[in-house]
């Protein structure tokens, strides 16, 4: 029994830690119809700044307030500056996007393969936990209280990014954006400033799983690309766009990743995409997503 | 002209008669040898552990074998088997290189082996670990001077159960040399009395987290967990083995990739205390070992890692192993190259780093003997002390030149 207790914990804290990832993406669909590839970029940045940050200072705490602050800024300057002109142009499908952005993504981690291994000779690194979230707890089993801290600090930016969402008038604007954009915009409303928030909002969390994971996991050149295929597993699971769809699907894909390696280590490699492959064929749009659009 | 304009033209026709002499002396004899390596991909930091041991011990040599003047030629096997084949062709048919080595991954290893068997040009791996490389496909054109997986984790494992250890569990990614680890070390273990109680393999690069498969270790109540893992999985799964409190009731063992130095900082402190095996650590005293070290300090400022060692056998061999050669020969390279190999494996390296080492003629193989190191902090941070030393073990059988 406590077995599965402990695996339960242990699902939850992988599925918070890919929540953190999703929430953006799926934000970002959602609201701008870009598939955002260079996600797992800015979760890189997050990790790497990060690291930065906490050599200079030392203080965990510290680096998790200020790391996310560099892939906030530069999401905003990418939308602002770069996507939302293309899409201005015309440059708006899906595929012109996700091209671009994933290009983004190979010149981002060939970037901080330049300055962290060929220039620093560093391969390997890691935020030390800080004091009180290094040890372990005992219920029963020694249990890392630092994956309770991933825990809560997923449920807290769930509850978080809903309340924004749903009960602001911050996000009123947002939802109304995405259904009529030039009514909103009539409104005196600028979209675009709107548009170039929600994406750094979006970045930023994926900067703080960045520092998040960099204490649990490690830091190295391949985190992005790892963490990028179970994101994408949430983002069709849950629906395109959908918060509560997002929180559900990483439930689901965390879950279904740590039972199956508990339970059936033979799945354990392809169980994820066996659900993907199921959901695409059954309900393509996603638990929560709209059905497609009628024109 | 200003004095600088005049004082720089000076320097360059200085510069224009040094280069006239250097090619001068360039007439002399001059042997090629590549060092075919993965200077990308995940081994890019190995790579470069092996390059800066090679030009340490061409350095030791003048740059000269046997009055050959050694010129190195680098290329990229970029963890590759294609990549490797396409550039060891290309430095056996357009480069002329005698002998060619320094190669990482065990599949670019065993890929190369044919290519320097077909063409009749000797490669000595540097770092693959493959059984069936000196097994399957051992060649009188190439030798290794790593180690095997078997020998060296059947040594391991034969070693702990004879320390009394009864159960472990072993853990470890699901490929090829993950499964060639188990098999080893299971080889050597039972052999000696263990028994391994479970063996938990998880999904190669795309594991995230290890808590379950460390609980299940946990259920089964064996001694230790006997690992391999290398890189960021190595360095993920020693944190979260300490995180789950696991390490005085269930403690970790491995060989050296688990606790590869340049993984420490990022463990940040959680590898203290941990117990592997290696085939070189800087904490031998031997005087061969210390002359490494203080030789490595001087030309790079910092000691020398496994790798490095692992490097500076490679090339040593090579360039050794040419120059008996090259002696054999009247003071000229032979014809047949497959001499290159013969000399190298007749070699007796009592010198090296890693203790004396020799190979074994049957399959071209390296022998020398293993060390248990253990992990320790001190006022100077954490580094390694000696243990044990123990016998190598056994090659798999296979090999038929």
């Amino acid at each position: 029994m406590t077995f599965f207790l402990f695996n339960l914990l242990n699902g939850l804290q992988l599925s918070m830690l890919i929540f953190l990832m999703a929430i953006g993406l799926t934000v970002i669909f959602g609201l701008m119809d870009i598939l955002n590839l260079a996600h797992g970029a800015f979760y890189m940045i997050g990790a790497y700044f990060g690291y930065v940050v906490f050599q200079a200072t030392g203080s965990f705490w510290i680096s998790l307030a200020i790391a996310p602050l560099l892939p906030l800024v530069l999401g905003f300057l990418l939308q602002y500056f770069v996507l939302q002109p293309l899409i201005d142009r015309g440059r708006s499908a899906h595929l012109d996007m996700a091209l671009l952005t994933f290009g983004l993504l190979f010149f981002v981690i060939g970037l901080i393969d330049f300055i962290f291994f060929e220039t620093l000779g560093l391969t390997f690194m890691s935020i030390d936990k800080p004091a009180g979230l290094d040890s372990y707890i005992n219920i029963g089993t020694f249990y890392p209280s630092y994956r309770l801290f991933i825990i809560a600090v997923g449920f807290a930016v769930a509850l978080l990014v809903w309340v924004v969402l749903e009960r602001t008038v911050i996000g009123a604007v947002v939802r109304a954006g995405v259904d009529d954009r030039e009514m909103v915009r009539a409104m005196g409303v600028n979209v675009y400033f709107v548009f170039a928030a929600v994406f750094a909002l979006g970045c930023g969390l994926a900067g703080l799983a960045g520092v998040v994971a960099g204490a649990e996991l490690s830091i190295d050149i391949n985190m992005g690309v790892q963490i990028l295929i179970p994101t994408l597993v949430v983002v069709v699971l849950g629906g395109l766009g959908s918060v509560k769809g997002c929180f559900y699907g990483a439930m689901i894909v965390g879950m279904t990743e740590t039972l199956s390696q508990a339970y059936v280590p033979a799945l354990a490699l392809f169980a994820t995409y066996m659900l993907l492959a199921a959901m695409l064929v059954f309900r393509p749009q996603g638990f929560f997503g709209r059905a497609p659009k009628t024109v | 002209m200003t004095l600088t304009r005049k004082i720089s033209s000076l320097l360059a026709g200085i510069g224009m008669l040094a280069a006239a002499s250097g090619s001068a002396v360039a007439q002399d004899k001059t042997v090629k040898v590549g060092l075919l390596t993965d200077y990308s991909g995940v081994f890019a930091q190995l790579a470069k552990d092996i390059e800066d041991a090679w030009m340490l011990a061409l350095e030791q040599r003048g740059g000269k074998v046997a009055g050959y003047t050694v010129e190195i030629i680098k290329e990229d096997s970029e963890n590759n088997p294609q990549a490797g084949v396409q550039k060891a062709n290309k430095l056996i048919k357009s480069d002329n290189v005698a002998i060619f080595g320094g190669t990482i991954s065990s599949g670019v290893g065993i890929a190369l082996a044919g290519v320097a068997d077909k063409e009749k040009t000797p490669f000595v791996a540097g770092f693959a670990i493959a059984d069936a490389l000196t097994g399957k496909f051992c060649s009188p054109y190439v030798a290794r001077t790593s180690f095997s997986a078997n020998a060296l984790q059947a040594a391991t494992g034969a070693y702990w159960a004879k320390k009394g250890v009864k159960t472990a569990v072993f853990m470890g990614p699901d490929y090829a040399a993950g499964q060639a680890m188990l098999a080893g070390f299971k080889n050597g273990f039972e052999a000696a009395g263990g028994k391994v109680v479970e063996e938990i393999l998880t999904p190669f690069t795309k594991t995230k987290d290890w808590g379950p498969s460390l609980l299940k270790a946990q259920q089964t109540g064996a001694e230790i967990i006997y690992t391999f893992y290398a890189g960021a999985e190595a360095v993920q799964f020693v944190k979260q083995h300490a995180a789950f409190g696991m390490k005085d009731s269930m403690p970790l063992r491995g060989a050296m990739w688990i606790y590869d130095e340049s993984l420490w900082d990022a463990m940040g402190g959680a590898q203290i205390g941990g117990i592997h095996v290696t085939n070189y650590t800087n904490a031998l005293e031997t005087p061969a070992a210390k002359a490494f070290q203080d030789a490595f300090k001087a030309k790079y400022g910092r000691l020398p890692v496994a790798s490095n060692a692992m490097g500076y056998t490679n090339a040593v061999a090579i360039f050794d192993g040419l120059a008996k050669a090259i002696e054999d020969n009247g003071g000229n390279l032979p014809e047949d190259k497959a001499k290159i190999i013969s000399a190298l494996a007749s070699l007796k390296l009592d010198n090296d780093p890693r203790g004396p080492v020799s190979f074994n003629s049957s399959n071209n193989a390296i022998q020398q003997e293993l060390y248990m190191v253990q992990i320790v902090d001190g006022p100077n941070g954490p580094h390694q002390e000696l243990i044990d030393t123990l016998p190598y073990g056994e090659d798999l059988p296979g090999c038929k030149m």
